[in-house]
C-alpha cells in the first residue's frame, strides 16, 4: 500500500505545516491586544487595536490556514500543478508573517509608511499566491465544483488585497469613493467574497469526506458560491458609481448577501444532523462556526426594518467577531484537527513499506486535548460578544483566547513532532 | 474520468464496501485490497463520496477504473489491472 500512496504532485509535509503551525501563533499577539487594550480595543471598528487584531486574525490565522491548506489539496484533490509553489513556501511563509506583524505595528504605531511596506509585503505575496494558484487551477482538467469554487475564492482574495492595497497605499485616491464604503467593501469581500467562498469550496469536497455527511445539495455546489461572487461585483458597482445612491440598493445587496451566508451555515447544519456519526470536535466546531454565519444573517436582516440599529458602534463589532472568529477560525480550526493527522498518516504511510504498524489517524492528536482547546476557543468566543455589553469581559476573552491559541499550537505541533520520531524510527528500521 | 471496463458484467472478486467511513480507512481497504487483486479480476468498491485522490492512485499504478454514481446516493467504483 505505500508504494503506490506516493503522490508525485503531493507536497513534502513541511510545506502546508508551516502555514498551519505558524497560524495560532499569530493569533496569539490578538489576544495580547485584547489583554492590553481591553475594553478600548472594543470600543470602535475603527481603533487602532481593533485594526491591528482584525489583521492578524485575517492574515495571521485565516490566510496562512487557507494558503496552507490548500498547497495541500490542490495538487492531491484536484489535481492541480503547483510544484513552483511549493518550491517557494518558505519564503512565501517568511514574507506572509513579516508582512502580516508590520501591518499590525503599522496600525498600532500609526506610521503611513510603515502601513506601506507591510501592504507592498502582502500584496505581493497574495498575489503570487492568486496568480500561480490561479493558473494552474485553470489549466488542470478536473474542473468540478470544487475546482471552480475555489478558482471563485481566489478572485475574492484578489479584490480584498486589490482595495486593502489601495485604502492603505492610496487613502486620497479611495477617499474620493469614501473611506468607510470602500472599507466596508474590503471587508465584504474578504469575509464573504475570498474566506466564506473559499471554505464552501472546501467543505463541499472534505464535509462529506471527513465529518461522513450526504452531498451538499447540487444547487448550493453550483450557484450559492457564484450569487455571493456575483453580488459582490454588483456591490462594487454601487459603490464606486452613482447607483449607490439609490434608496435601499446596498442595503439590499448586504441582505442578499447574508442570505447566501445563512443558506449555506443552514445547509450544513443539516447535513451534519443526518449524518450517523456521533459529532466529534470537528463536527462541533463547525456547528459553532455555521450557527455564527447564521446570526450574522439574523442581524443584517434585523437591522432592515429597525432605522440606526446598524449605526450603533457595536453593530459592525458583532459582525466581525461572529464573522472572524465565531466563523472563519472555527471552522479553520476543525478542519484543522482532521487535515494536520491525516497528513502525518499519510507521509508516514509513504516511509512505512517494511509495514510497521502505525498510530491510527484518530489517535495522533489526542481527543481530550482536543476537545478542551474547542471548549477555551468556544469560551473566548462568547466572551467576545459579551465584552461589547460588559467590557470587563474582554479580559476573559483575552485569557481564553491565549489558551486556546497556546493549546492549538501544542496540539499541531504534538502531530509534528509525532511525525518526526515516528519517520525517524522508520528510518532506523529499514 | 472512466475507463472502459474490458470485465463488464462480470462480478467482482473483492468488494470493499468503505460507505460511512472515515479517512484514511477507504483508502487503507482498498489499497490493500489491491495487493490481492489477480490480473483478469475486478475489485468494486462502494463508497459514500466519488473518490478523486484514490484515482491518481489507481492511475500511476496502472489500474483502471470507472465510476458510477448510483441512483441510492452511493459510488461504486470498479478497478482492473490496466495489462491483463
Amino acid at each position: 500500500m505505500s508504494r503506490m500512496l506516493a503522490y508525485d504532485q503531493a507536497p513534502a509535509i513541511a510545506v502546508p505545516l508551516r502555514f498551519l503551525l505558524a497560524a495560532p501563533l499569530l493569533a496569539l499577539p490578538a489576544a495580547a491586544l485584547l489583554l492590553y487594550y481591553g475594553p478600548a480595543l472594543l470600543a470602535t471598528r475603527w481603533s487602532a487595536a481593533a485594526l491591528a487584531a482584525t489583521h492578524l486574525i485575517t492574515l495571521g490565522f485565516i490566510a496562512h490556514s487557507v494558503v496552507g491548506a490548500l498547497l495541500q489539496f490542490l495538487p492531491v484533490a484536484a489535481g492541480a500543478d503547483i510544484r513552483h509553489l511549493h518550491r517557494a513556501a518558505p519564503w512565501l511563509q517568511a514574507l506572509l508573517t513579516a508582512g502580516t506583524l508590520l501591518l499590525a505595528a503599522s496600525f498600532l504605531l500609526e506610521s503611513a509608511p510603515l502601513l506601506e511596506a507591510a501592504a507592498a509585503i502582502v500584496t505581493l505575496v497574495l498575489a503570487a499566491v492568486v496568480i500561480l494558484a490561479g493558473m494552474a487551477l485553470v489549466r488542470c482538467t478536473a474542473r468540478d465544483v470544487t475546482t471552480r469554487t475555489i478558482i471563485l475564492g481566489l478572485a475574492g482574495l484578489a479584490a480584498t488585497i486589490a482595495l486593502g492595497c489601495l485604502l492603505a497605499t492610496l487613502p486620497n485616491w479611495a477617499a474620493a469613493w469614501g473611506i468607510v464604503e470602500l472599507t466596508d467593501l474590503h471587508a465584504a469581500w474578504g469575509l464573504a467574497g475570498w474566506v466564506t467562498v473559499t471554505v464552501i469550496g472546501v467543505a463541499l469536497a472534505l464535509v462529506p469526506m471527513f465529518q461522513i455527511t450526504p452531498r451538499y445539495p447540487p444547487a448550493v455546489e453550483r450557484w450559492l458560491p457564484p450569487l455571493i461572487v456575483g453580488t459582490l461585483v454588483v456591490l462594487s458597482v454601487s459603490v464606486t458609481t452613482g447607483l449607490g445612491m439609490l434608496a435601499g440598493l446596498r442595503e439590499s445587496l448586504y441582505a442578499l448577501l447574508a442570505s447566501g451566508l445563512a443558506a449555506f451555515g443552514v445547509v450544513t447544519l443539516r447535513l451534519h444532523r443526518a449524518s450517523r456519526r456521533r459529532a466529534d470536535v470537528s463536527v462541533w466546531l463547525w456547528r459553532g462556526g455555521m450557527a455564527s454565519l447564521v446570526a450574522v444573517a439574523l442581524l443584517v436582516f434585523g437591522a432592515i426594518p429597525v432605522p440606526g440599529l446598524a449605526q450603533l458602534p457595536w453593530f459592525d463589532l458583532l459582525i466581525g467577531i461572529l464573522m472572524l472568529a465565531g466563523f472563519g477560525m472555527s471552522v479553520i480550526n476543525g478542519m484543522m484537527y482532521k487535515i494536520v493527522p491525516f497528513l502525518v498518516w499519510l507521509h508516514l504511510q509513504q516511509a512505512n513499506s517494511e509495514r510497521h504498524p502505525l498510530p491510527h489517524m484518530g489517535q495522533i492528536i489526542p481527543q481530550r486535548a482536543m476537545r478542551w482547546q474547542a471548549a477555551a476557543h468556544g469560551v473566548a468566543v462568547a466572551l467576545l460578544i459579551a465584552a461589547l455589553a460588559w467590557p470587563t469581559a474582554v479580559y476573559g476573552a483575552g485569557l481564553a483566547w491565549t489558551v486556546s491559541q497556546l493549546m492549538l499550537a501544542v496540539n499541531l505541533s504534538r502531530a509534528a513532532w509525532r511525525y518526526v520520531r515516528l519517520k525517524r524510527e522508520l528510518t532506523a528500521a529499514a | 474520468m472512466s475507463t472502459t471496463d474490458p470485465n463488464g458484467g462480470r462480478a467482482a472478486a473483492i468488494v470493499v464496501d468503505a460507505r460511512g467511513l472515515e479517512p484514511p480507512e477507504p483508502m487503507v481497504r482498498v489499497l490493500n485490497a489491491l495487493d490481492e487483486l489477480s490480473r483478469g479480476a475486478r475489485l468494486l468498491m462502494l463508497i459514500h463520496i466519488e473518490p478523486r485522490p484514490l484515482f491518481r492512485v489507481l492511475e500511476r499504478n496502472q489500474f483502471a477504473y470507472r465510476c458510477e454514481l448510483k441512483p441510492e446516493g452511493h459510488f461504486e467504483v470498479t478497478i482492473w489491472h490496466k495489462s491483463q
